[in-house]
C-alpha cells in the first residue's frame, strides 16, 4: 500500500513540473511579431494586406452596408432606399456628429487603412532578405504610401481637419489634434510624387491590380483638382496624357457598360487606372444585387430622364420602366415594373451588372472590380482645370472632354464657350459619366458650393415621372423637398471620437457648427 | 460441515443477463455489468493470509474481522470460543478458512454479504429465541422502511462489544442484557438507530434509510458539507424539485428554484433551446458571464446530460462558497451531482414519456386578408399623401369577401402538434465495496414545424470501488450524441416568413395550362415579390448537427490514517461537432405570370461541412484532514491542486455545384470554387488551493478559504493571482438561551467576504499578432495571401476581480413547518476586463484592459411551508424571490450602443431611447413648435419628449428608460401527497425587465409588405384618437420611415410575465398490488409545461420568455407548451 502511494505521488509531482511550461501558449493559425518581418514573403503579405482594407463598404463593393454608389443618395443623382445600407438616406435629411453609416464607417475604416500602411512602412525596413532588393523595396513603400494618400483624400474631403497619422499609434499617443486640411494634401502631394518616382510606368494591366505611376498621378491631379489648383490639375494630368499608357475604353457594343461588367474583360482594360479587386468566391460584395436587385439606389428622374440625346451612356447605365431587368429575373420577374417593392422610380442601376447570368445561390455576391480611377477622368479633369487655369477652354481642352463625348455616340461639345459654360458642360458630363462611382456628384457639389442652391429644390423623396410619358410632376407647397444646411459641406468628427478625446477634437465641431 | 452461502443479490442476476442479451449494448455497459457481478460475492473474492499460532478462536475472528469486512456473529455459550487452535491460511477464501477454523465440529455457518453467521447444526441460529435461554435476553425483528425483513444488522450493548446480527429472516437475539443499557442498531446505507432496553424484551425495529438525510449534506468545492455547517450562500436542489418537471434540458428545471439565478429559454427550437444562464446579476462587460458548471466536480455543460441522471443541483453564489474555484468564480458555480449507486438490491427502473407540445403563442400577425387589404391601402395614403390610389381596388376587396380568393392563415399553415418520446432505463445498486449505476436514455423531439427535428442518445455508467479501508476509486463515464435538424435557410428566415407572409397568398397553386400544382411564392396578383413559405421549407436545404459530448472521469481515494483522505481526479470532456448545411433553390412560381420565380438548380446547390471540436481535460488532487478535539473543536482541513487545459480546433469545407440534390458529401460537388479552412486554439490554467473549516461546539463556524491561478492567457508575471475568502457562521439555536424555545429548529447568521475572478478574455490576449486568412488578403490576378495588423495589445493585462459580501439569515420553525432562508449581497466586480476606449486614428482594434467598476447589489428570501396532516396527507410550499440592482461604478467615457448606454450611476446597458409621451392630436399646440430631425411633425405621429428642450427631437434627447436585465425573479413550488396521489405545481414569474424590438412586426409593413402586429388594428386614425398607437404607415415606403421610426419606448416592450411552468399529477400503485408481480414500484404521471401565463406586452409577437438581455428575435421559434404522460417502472 505504501508503495502504491508513493508512486502515486511521485506520478503528481512528475505532472506538477511538466504543467508549468503548459502556461506558456502561442497562437498557432496567426503570426506573432516576434518571428516575423524577415523575408520578402513577409513583406508581400502585409503589402496584401494593405491592399485588402480597401475592401470597405462605402468606398468600394460594399457588403450590405453602402457602397461607392451609394453616395448618389446624397446629391440630385439619385435616392437611397434603405437607411441600414450606410444610413445615406438619413444623412440626406440631417448630419450630425451622431449620425450613424458612412459617416462613422468611413472614419473608422480609413484609419483602419491608414495603420496597416504605417506598420508596414515602419516595420518593412527590418527586412534584410537579399530577395529584397531596394527598388522593390521602394516599389512597395511607394504601394503603400499611395494607399494612405487615398484614404487621407476620402478622409480631407469629407471631413476637412483631421488627425494625420504617419506612424503607428499607441495608447499613450493616441490622442491627437486635427491637422489642417492645406496642411496634409501638401503631405500628400509630396508622397505622391514620391510614388511617382518610385513606381513602375506602366499600366494596371500589366501590373496585376498593383498601383503604378500613372495611379499616382492621377490622384494627384484630382487632389489638386478638388482643392482649387486647377494649374497644376493641368499640368499634372497631361503628363498622363502625354505618357500614352492608358487610353478609353471603346472596344466592343457596350464599351462603356463593358468597363463595369466584371473581372474577365476588367483586368485588360487599360481606361482603368486604379481599382479595388474583386473575384469570385474569394473577394465578392453585393454591388449588383443592391443596385440592380434591391434597387437600394434609385435614380432622380430628373437625372435619369434627362440624358443629352443619343448619349450610349444611358442605356448602358439605366434600365428603365419595361426594359428588361436582369436581376430581377431570378424572381421571375423580367420588366422593370413599378409596383411597390420594386422601385420607386421605375428604374433600375444597369452599371456593375456582371455579364454572367445571375443567381440567387451564391447569395448575390459578385466579384467586379470598383473602379477608382480611370482614364475618363483624366481627360475631364485636364478639360476643367485647363480652361479654369486660363481665360477659357482652349483646343486640347475641347479635344479631352470631347474624346470621352465620342465614346458615348455624342457630337462635340459647341465650340466658343465661356470659361462658365465650358466649366458647366464639364460637370454635367462627369455627372453622366462617373453616375454610381466614387462618389464623384457629390465632391462636384461640394467643390463649387452647388449643394446649397442645387438641392433644396428638389423633391425628397423624389416624385415619380409618369413611366410612360416621362413626365416629371412639378413639386408644390407641400412637398417636401430635399434638405441642406452649408455647414453639412464639412462633416464632423463622430461624436464617439469627441468624448475620448474632447481636449482636441470638441472645439473642431463646434467651430463647424455642430 | 455444510456451508451455505446467501447472496443478496442472487434473484438478480438472471434478469440482468437477460437485458443485457436482448438491449446488445456498448461494451462498456457489459463492463459495468460484469463488475457488478465479480462485486456480489465479497466473500468469494477476499482473499486472506494469516498465521495464528495457539490462539483461541475469538481472537482469530477478530483478526479476520480486522483484516477484512467480515463481521462474526455466534452466541458464544454454544460455541467455544475460547478453544485455542493453530492456522496457516494462504491466500484462501473465508470458505476455506471457516471449515479450518470450525473442522468438523457440528456447526455450520451461512455467509450474509460479509457477515457470517454460525449456527448449530440444525441451522438454528446459536443466538435465536429456540436457544436455551439464561439470564435476560431481548429479542426481535428488524426490517426496512418497507417491512422487508432485514438480516445483517448489527445490535450492540452500548458502550461494550456484545451484541449479536440478524439473521436471514431479521430476527435476533441479544443475551445478558443489563437492566439499563441502551442498544444500538446499525446498518450500511440505514441511519444508527438507540433504543433504551429497560422493561422489554421484545425490541421490532424500523431502520430508515440515511439517504433521506441527504438534503442535510450539500456538495461543496471539493467536498461536502454538512448543510448545517455551511456559511456561504448555497442553495440545493434536489430531486424533489428536479423531478417535478418534465423538461428535456437540464438547466431549465433549475429556473426559478434559486433565487439570483436567473435562467431564460430564448427558444424552443428542439436542440437549439438558447439557455441563458446568470447568477446575481450581469457582472462584467466584454467577458462571459455564464457560471462555472461542474459535473461531479470537473468542467462540463449540464445541457447535455440526460436530465433524469441529476441527483441534485448545488448553485455556490458567495465568494465564501465560490473562491476554492477562484479565477473561474466570478459569475458564481454550479455543482452539478450524478445518481450514483447505492448499497440497495439492484434495481431496475424504466420510465417512458409521451408528450405533445405547440406554441404558448403564436405569431400575432394579421391573418384576414381583407383586414389586411384594408390596412394597406390606408396606410400607403397616410405615407404617400391623401391622393395616392389605393392598391388593393375595392374589387380586389370584394373578391376576397365572396370567396372567389381564398388567402392563407400562416399560423395554421405551419404549426403542427407534435409527438415527443422519451424512454430511460436505470441499472443501479451495489454492495459495500462495489456500487453501480448505469442507463440509457433516448429523446425523440420532432418540432412543431415541419423539418425541425432533435434526437438524443445518452448512455451513462458510473461506478464506485472500495478495496479495503485504505483505498477506493471509481469511474464514470457518460457519452451523448444529439442530431438536429433544421431548414437550410436558417430557422429565423422561415419563422419570419410564417410571420410575415401576406394573408393574401396561397402555399400552392395550379397551373391553369399544365394542371400542376405549384408552389406559390408569398405573392397574389400585383402584389410585389416575396418568398415561398412552402419552398423554403420543404426545398431549400437542410442544416444538420450532430454533437458528441464524451465525458470519462476517474478517481483514486486514500485514506492512509484516519480522518486523512487524498483524492485525486482525472477527467476529460471532449465535444465534437459535425455540421453540415446544404442549400439550394427549390422550384416556386409566381402565379401571376406563371413564371419560376426560383429555380431548383444543381449547379447552385452548395454544401458547408463545419467541424468544431474541443477537449478539456482536468486534473486534481485534494488532501482532507479532519480531526474533533475534546468533542468541541473540530476542524476540517484541505490543500489542493488543479491543472486544466483546453484545447478548440475547428475545420471546415465548402463546394459549389452538384450533379443532384441527392448527392450531399463534399466528394460530390465541384471543385471549381470550393474552399476550406482550419484553426485551433488552447488554453490552460493551474491552481493551489486550501480550504479551512473550524468550528466550535458546532455553534460558531469559521470558514476560510485561499486559491492561486495561473492562467496562460495572461504574460509571464501577470499569470498569477489570488482569491481569498472568509466566512463565519453563527448557530443560534444552538445557544443554552435558545433551549427554552423548543419550536426554533435552526436559528442561524452567516456572512462572507471574498474576491473572485475572471479570466474569460480570448487565448492570447496579449500578444501582438497578424491576422491572416481572406479577408487579410487580395487579387493580383491570384490570390495573394496578406497579413494584416492584429489588435493593439496591452501586455500587462491581468485579472477580473469581484470582490463579494454576502449576510445571511436561516430560521427553521418545527423541523420544516416553516422555514426562511434570507441573502443580502454586494458584489463589485473591479479591474474590468474590457476593450480599451481607443481613439479611431489608432487604427486597431481596441486591446483589452482592466478598467472599470459595477456592482450587483440584492436580496434573496426564501420561504417554506410543509406539513403531515395525517399519514395520508401532506403538503408543501416553497416560493423565492430574488431581486437584484445593477449599477456602472466607473467606465470612462459613455458608450452608447444598440439602443442602450453604458454610464457611471445608471444600470449596466440601460435602454437608452426617445421616450414616447403620446400621439399628436389635431390641435395639439406642440405640433408647431416641437421639430423632429428639424421636421415638422403631423397629427397622428410619435410624440416625444424634448429632453434638451431646444425645440428639435434628435438623439440628444434619448434618455435611460428601462432595465436589460431582469431586476426580479420568483417562483413559487407547492406540491401536496394524499395517500399514492402526488401533485406538485411551479409558478415562475419575471419582473422589472423590458426588451427592444422594432422593424420586423412592430413597424407596419416593412420590406412594402409584412403582415404587421393585430395591434396596428388600433392604429390612431382622424377618428380613433389613440395615444398609444400612431397613424399606420408603410415603413419603408419613401418617407415612411423617418416619423415614427426613430428608436423610442414606443418600440419597448415590458416583459415581465407570470407564469404556471409546471403541473404534475402522479399515482403510485399500491404495494399489495404490485407484490404479486416482478415490479417493486410503479408510477404514472401526468405532466403540463407552460401552461398558463399573464404578460405584460400585450403588443409583444412572442413569448417574453424568448428575451434575452432584454433582445430577441421577434420571428423566434417560438416556446412551447407540452402536455406528457409518463410511466415509471421499477423492478
Amino acid at each position: 500500500m505504501k508503495k502504491n502511494i508513493i508512486l502515486l505521488m511521485s506520478v503528481l509531482a512528475f505532472l506538477l513540473i511538466s504543467c508549468q511550461d503548459q502556461l506558456d501558449l502561442n497562437p498557432t493559425d496567426k503570426l506573432s511579431t516576434g518571428t516575423f518581418w524577415k523575408t520578402k514573403a513577409d513583406a508581400d503579405m502585409t503589402l496584401a494586406g494593405v491592399y485588402s482594407k480597401l475592401r470597405l463598404d462605402h468606398i468600394a463593393g460594399g457588403t450590405g452596408g453602402g457602397s461607392t454608389s451609394h453616395w448618389e443618395g446624397l446629391t440630385d443623382n439619385g435616392y437611397c432606399t434603405y437607411s441600414w445600407e450606410g444610413g445615406y438616406s438619413n444623412l440626406a435629411r440631417n448630419i450630425t456628429p451622431l449620425s450613424s453609416g458612412v459617416l462613422q464607417d468611413l472614419y473608422y475604416g480609413a484609419y483602419r487603412g491608414i495603420a496597416a500602411v504605417n506598420d508596414f512602412l515602419n516595420n518593412v525596413d527590418n527586412i534584410s532578405d537579399p530577395a529584397f532588393t531596394a527598388s522593390t523595396k521602394a516599389q512597395y513603400k511607394a504601394e503603400a504610401k499611395f494607399i494612405r494618400v487615398y484614404w487621407y483624400y476620402w478622409l480631407t474631403q469629407c471631413y476637412q481637419d483631421v488627425p494625420y497619422v504617419d506612424t503607428p499609434l499607441k495608447i499613450e499617443t493616441m490622442k491627437m489634434p486635427v491637422t489642417k486640411k492645406a496642411d496634409i494634401v501638401a503631405k500628400l502631394l509630396s508622397d505622391l510624387d514620391d510614388c511617382i518616382a518610385n513606381l513602375p510606368d506602366i499600366t494596371n494591366v500589366e501590373s496585376n491590380g498593383h498601383i503604378v505611376k500613372g495611379s499616382a498621378q492621377a490622384l494627384k491631379a484630382r487632389i489638386q483638382l478638388f482643392n482649387g489648383d486647377f494649374a497644376g490639375a493641368a499640368v499634372t494630368a497631361k503628363a498622363i496624357i502625354e505618357g500614352s499608357k492608358f487610353s478609353l475604353n471603346t472596344t466592343g457594343n457596350t464599351p462603356y457598360a463593358d468597363l463595369f461588367a466584371g473581372d474577365m474583360p476588367q483586368a485588360s482594360y487599360s481606361e482603368i487606372m486604379f481599382s479595388t479587386r474583386y473575384q469570385v468566391p474569394n473577394f465578392t460584395h453585393l454591388q449588383e444585387m443592391q443596385l440592380n436587385g434591391w434597387l437600394s439606389v434609385n435614380p432622380r428622374p430628373e437625372f435619369a430622364l434627362h440624358y443629352q440625346a443619343g448619349d450610349a451612356r444611358k442605356a448602358q447605365t439605366i434600365a428603365y420602366f419595361g426594359d428588361d431587368w436582369k436581376v430581377g429575373a431570378i424572381w421571375g420577374i423580367t420588366k422593370v415594373n413599378a409596383s411597390p417593392g420594386s422601385t420607386i422610380s421605375g428604374m433600375a442601376i444597369n452599371k456593375y451588372c456582371m455579364k454572367r447570368a445571375y443567381t440567387n445561390a451564391d447569395d448575390g455576391r459578385e466579384g467586379a472590380h470598383i473602379i477608382h480611377i480611370r482614364y475618363a477622368e483624366v481627360l475631364l479633369i485636364y478639360a476643367e482645370a485647363k480652361s479654369q487655369s486660363s481665360g477659357g477652354p482652349d483646343a486640347s481642352a475641347y479635344n479631352a472632354i470631347n474624346q470621352v463625348r465620342h465614346r458615348s455616340q455624342l457630337p462635340d461639345l459647341t465650340a466658343g464657350l465661356t470659361k462658365e459654360q465650358f466649366r458647366d458642360s464639364v460637370l454635367r458630363d462627369r455627372r453622366y459619366e462617373f453616375f454610381a462611382e466614387e462618389a464623384m456628384r457629390y465632391m462636384d457639389l461640394k467643390r463649387y458650393k452647388l449643394a446649397g442652391t442645387l438641392l433644396p429644390k428638389i423633391p425628397y423623396p423624389p416624385l415619380q415621372a409618369d413611366l410612360i410619358t416621362g413626365i416629371i410632376p412639378s413639386p408644390n407647397a407641400s412637398t417636401p423637398m430635399m434638405l441642406w444646411d452649408d455647414k453639412w459641406y464639412v462633416w464632423p468628427i463622430p461624436q464617439g471620437e469627441v468624448d475620448k478625446d474632447p481636449d482636441n477634437l470638441a472645439q473642431v465641431n463646434t467651430s463647424r457648427g455642430y | 460441515m455444510k456451508k451455505n452461502r446467501t447472496s443478496l443479490y442472487r434473484e438478480s442476476f438472471i434478469p440482468i443477463r437477460k437485458y443485457l442479451r436482448i438491449m446488445k449494448l456498448t461494451f462498456i455497459l457489459i463492463l459495468l455489468g460484469l463488475m457488478s457481478f465479480a462485486s456480489v460475492t465479497y466473500s468469494q473474492a477476499t482473499r486472506l493470509t494469516f498465521e495464528s499460532k495457539n490462539s483461541t478462536i475469538e481472537s482469530i475472528f477478530k483478526q479476520i474481522e480486522s483484516l477484512s469486512e467480515f463481521k462474526f456473529a455466534y452466541n458464544s455459550t454454544k460455541l467455544d470460543v475460547d478453544k485455542k487452535i493453530s492456522i496457516k491460511v494462504d491466500n484462501q477464501t473465508i470458505d476455506a478458512i471457516l471449515d479450518k477454523i470450525l473442522g468438523s465440529a457440528n456447526f455450520q455457518y451461512q455467509i450474509v454479504d460479509r457477515y457470517i453467521i454460525i449456527t448449530d447444526e440444525n441451522g438454528n441460529d446459536l443466538n435465536s429465541s429456540s436457544l436455551e435461554q439464561s439470564a435476560r435476553k431481548i429479542t426481535g425483528k428488524v426490517s426496512d422502511s418497507s417491512g422487508n425483513p432485514l438480516p445483517g444488522v448489527t445490535i450492540v450493548i452500548k458502550g461494550t462489544t456484545t451484541g449479536s446480527i440478524t439473521d436471514i429472516n431479521g430476527n435476533y437475539l441479544v443475551p445478558n442484557v443489563p437492566e439499563n443499557a441502551t442498544l444500538q442498531f446499525s446498518f450500511v446505507g440505514m441511519k444508527t438507530q438507540e433504543l433504551p432496553a429497560s422493561g422489554k424484551s421484545v425490541i421490532n425495529v424500523t431502520m430508515q434509510d440515511e439517504t433521506i438525510g441527504i438534503e442535510e449534506v450539500v456538495a461543496v468545492g471539493y467536498g461536502k458539507q454538512s448543510r448545517a455547517r455551511i456559511t456561504g450562500a448555497i442553495s440545493d436542489i434536489g430531486s424533489k424539485e428536479l423531478k417535478g418537471r418534465q423538461v428535456r434540458v437540464a438547466s431549465q428545471a433549475l429556473q426559478g428554484q434559486v433565487p439570483g439565478l436567473v435562467i431564460a429559454t430564448t427558444s424552443g427550437q428542439p436542440g437549439s433551446e438558447g439557455i441563458n444562464m446568470k447568477i446575481r446579476g450581469m457582472n462584467s462587460w466584454g467577458t462571459n458571464s455564464t457560471p462555472l458548471i461542474l459535473i461531479d466536480g470537473v468542467p462540463g455543460d449540464m445541457d447535455n446530460l440526460d436530465p433524469d441522471i441529476i441527483e441534485h443541483v448545488t448553485v455556490l453564489k458567495d465568494a465564501s462558497s465560490a473562491a476554492i474555484y477562484g479565477a473561474r468564480a466570478a459569475n458564481g458555480v454550479i455543482l452539478v451531482t450524478t445518481k450514483r449507486g447505492s448499497t440497495n438490491k439492484i434495481q431496475i427502473s424504466y420510465n417512458s414519456v409521451f408528450s405533445t407540445q405547440s406554441p404558448t403563442m403564436k405569431f400575432r400577425s394579421i391573418q384576414d386578408p381583407v383586414e389586411y387589404m384594408n390596412l394597406y391601402n390606408t396606410a400607403l395614403k397616410n405615407t404617400l399623401g391623401a391622393g395616392t390610389k389605393d392598391f388593393y381596388t375595392a374589387d380586389d376587396i370584394a373578391k376576397f369577401q365572396d370567396g372567389t380568393f381564398k388567402g392563407t392563415n400562416w399560423n395554421d399553415y405551419i404549426f403542427k402538434t407534435n409527438l415527443v418520446q422519451e424512454h430511460r432505463l436505470n441499472l443501479s445498486g451495489g454492495t459495500e465495496n462495489v456500487k453501480f449505476s448505469t442507463g440509457i436514455s433516448y429523446l425523440d423531439q420532432p418540432g412543431i414545424v415541419k423539418h425541425f427535428d432533435y434526437n438524443r442518445f445518452t448512455y451513462f455508467g458510473n461506478f464506485d470501488l472500495t478495496a479495503s479501508k485504505f483505498i477506493s476509486a471509481g469511474g464514470q463515464m457518460s457519452f451523448t450524441r444529439g442530431n438536429m435538424e433544421e431548414p437550410g435557410q436558417t430557422p429565423i428566415r422561415t419563422m419570419l416568413l410564417s410571420m410575415v407572409t401576406r394573408p393574401t397568398a396561397n402555399p400552392t397553386y395550379v397551373d391553369p395550362v399544365s394542371g400542376q400544382t405549384k408552389y406559390m411564392n408569398g405573392r397574389w396578383n400585383k402584389e410585389s415579390l416575396w418568398g415561398s413559405l412552402p419552398a423554403f421549407l420543404d426545398g431549400s436545404g437542410t442544416r444538420t448537427n450532430m454533437t458528441d459530448i464524451l465525458n470519462l472521469q476517474a478517481y483514486i481515494k486514500v485514506t492512509p490514517i484516519e480522518g486523512l483522505e487524498w483524492e485525486t481526479k482525472i477527467a476529460t470532456f471532449y465535444t465534437h461537432n459535425y455540421d453540415k448545411l446544404t442549400v439550394y433553390d427549390e422550384d416556386a412560381w409566381s402565379q401571376v405570370e406563371n413564371v419560376r420565380v426560383s429555380t431548383y438548380n444543381p449547379a447552385n446547390m452548395s454544401l458547408r461541412i463545419n467541424q468544431p471540436w474541443n477537449q478539456l481535460n482536468t486534473l486534481y488532487s485534494t488532501l482532507t484532514y479532519t480531526k474533533s478535539i475534546a468533542d468541541k473543536h473540530s476542524f476540517n482541513l484541505m490543500a489542493g491542486y488543479e491543472f486544466d487545459d483546453n484545447k478548440n480546433q475547428s475545420m471546415d469545407a465548402y463546394r459549389l455545384g452538384f450533379p443532384s440534390k441527392d448527392l450531399q458529401e463534399l466528394n460530390a460537388g465541384s471543385t471549381a470554387s470550393w474552399t476550406n479552412g482550419g484553426t485551433s486554439s488552447e488554453w490552460a490554467i493551474q491552481s493551489f488551493f486550501g480550504r479551512l473549516h473550524y468550528d466550535f461546539n458546532e455553534k460558531y463556524l469559521v470558514d476560510g478559504t485561499i486559491r492561486n491561478d495561473q492562467s496562460s492567457r495572461f504574460k509571464k508575471g501577470f499569470k498569477a493571482a489570488v482569491f481569498p475568502s472568509v466566512g463565519l457562521g453563527w448557530l443560534i439555536s444552538k445557544e443554552n438561551f435558545m433551549k427554552n424555545i423548543p419550536w426554533i429548529s435552526n436559528m442561524k447568521l452567516r456572512a462572507s467576504w471574498g474576491k473572485l475572478g475572471n479570466q474569460d478574455i480570448g487565448n492570447y490576449p496579449y500578444q501582438s499578432t497578424y491576422n491572416l486568412g481572406t479577408s487579410s488578403s487580395y487579387w493580383f490576378g491570384g490570390i495573394s495571401t496578406g497579413a494584416v495588423p492584429g489588435p493593439l495589445v496591452n501586455e500587462n493585462l491581468s485579472w477580473e476581480t469581484t470582490t463579494v459580501k454576502n449576510i445571511g439569515f436561516d430560521l427553521d420553525i418545527k423541523k420544516g413547518l416553516f422555514s426562511l432562508s434570507a441573502e443580502y449581497y454586494n458584489k463589485l466586480t473591479s479591474d474590468i476586463l474590457r476593450g480599451a476606449q481607443v481613439m479611431g486614428a489608432v487604427g486597431l482594434s481596441a486591446p483589452t484592459i482592466n478598467n472599470g467598476e459595477l456592482q450587483n447589489m440584492g436580496v434573496e428570501l426564501v420561504l417554506g411551508h410543509k406539513k403531515q396532516i395525517n399519514d395520508r396527507l401532506n403538503y408543501w410550499v416553497n416560493a423565492n424571490i430574488g431581486i437584484n440592482k445593477n449599477k456602472v461604478v466607473s467606465f470612462g467615457k459613455n458608450e452608447i450602443g444598440n439602443n442602450s448606454i453604458i454610464m457611471e450611476g445608471e444600470e449596466y446597458r440601460a435602454w437608452y431611447l426617445l421616450q414616447m409621451t403620446g400621439i399628436y392630436q389635431e390641435n395639439d399646440p406642440d405640433l408647431q413648435k416641437l421639430k423632429v430631425d428639424g421636421k415638422t411633425q403631423r397629427p397622428g405621429q410619435i410624440k416625444y419628449e424634448d429632453v434638451n428642450g431646444d425645440g428639435n427631437i434628435t438623439s440628444a434627447d434619448r434618455q435611460v428608460v428601462g432595465h436589460k436585465f431582469p431586476e426580479t425573479t420568483f417562483g413559487i413550488n407547492l406540491g401536496a401527497q394524499y395517500g399514492n396521489f402526488d401533485f406538485s405545481a411551479f409558478i415562475y414569474g419575471v419582473e422589472g425587465f423590458d426588451g427592444y424590438q422594432q422593424y420586423h412586426g412592430y413597424e407596419p409593413f416593412a420590406q412594402l409588405a409584412e403582415s404587421p402586429n393585430v395591434a396596428w388594428k388600433n392604429a390612431w386614425t382622424p377618428e380613433n384618437k389613440s395615444n398609444s398607437w400612431p397613424q399606420i404607415y408603410v415603413v419603408d415606403a419613401a418617407g415612411g420611415n423617418w416619423y415614427n421610426s426613430h428608436p423610442s419606448t414606443f418600440f419597448l416592450q415590458d416583459l415581465s410575465y407570470i407564469r404556471l411552468k409546471n403541473i404534475q399529477i402522479g399515482y403510485n400503485f399500491p404495494a399489495s398490488l404490485l407484490r404479486s408481480t416482478p415490479v417493486s414500484s410503479a408510477r404514472i404521471y401526468f405532466s403540463g409545461e407552460n401552461l398558463l401565463s399573464v404578460y405584460n406586452n400585450k403588443n409583444s409577437f412572442v413569448d417574453p420568455e424568448t428575451a434575452q438581455d432584454g433582445s430577441w428575435s421577434n420571428y423566434q421559434y417560438p416556446q412551447l407548451k407540452t402536455y406528457s404522460f409518463g410511466l415509471t417502472v421499477k423492478f
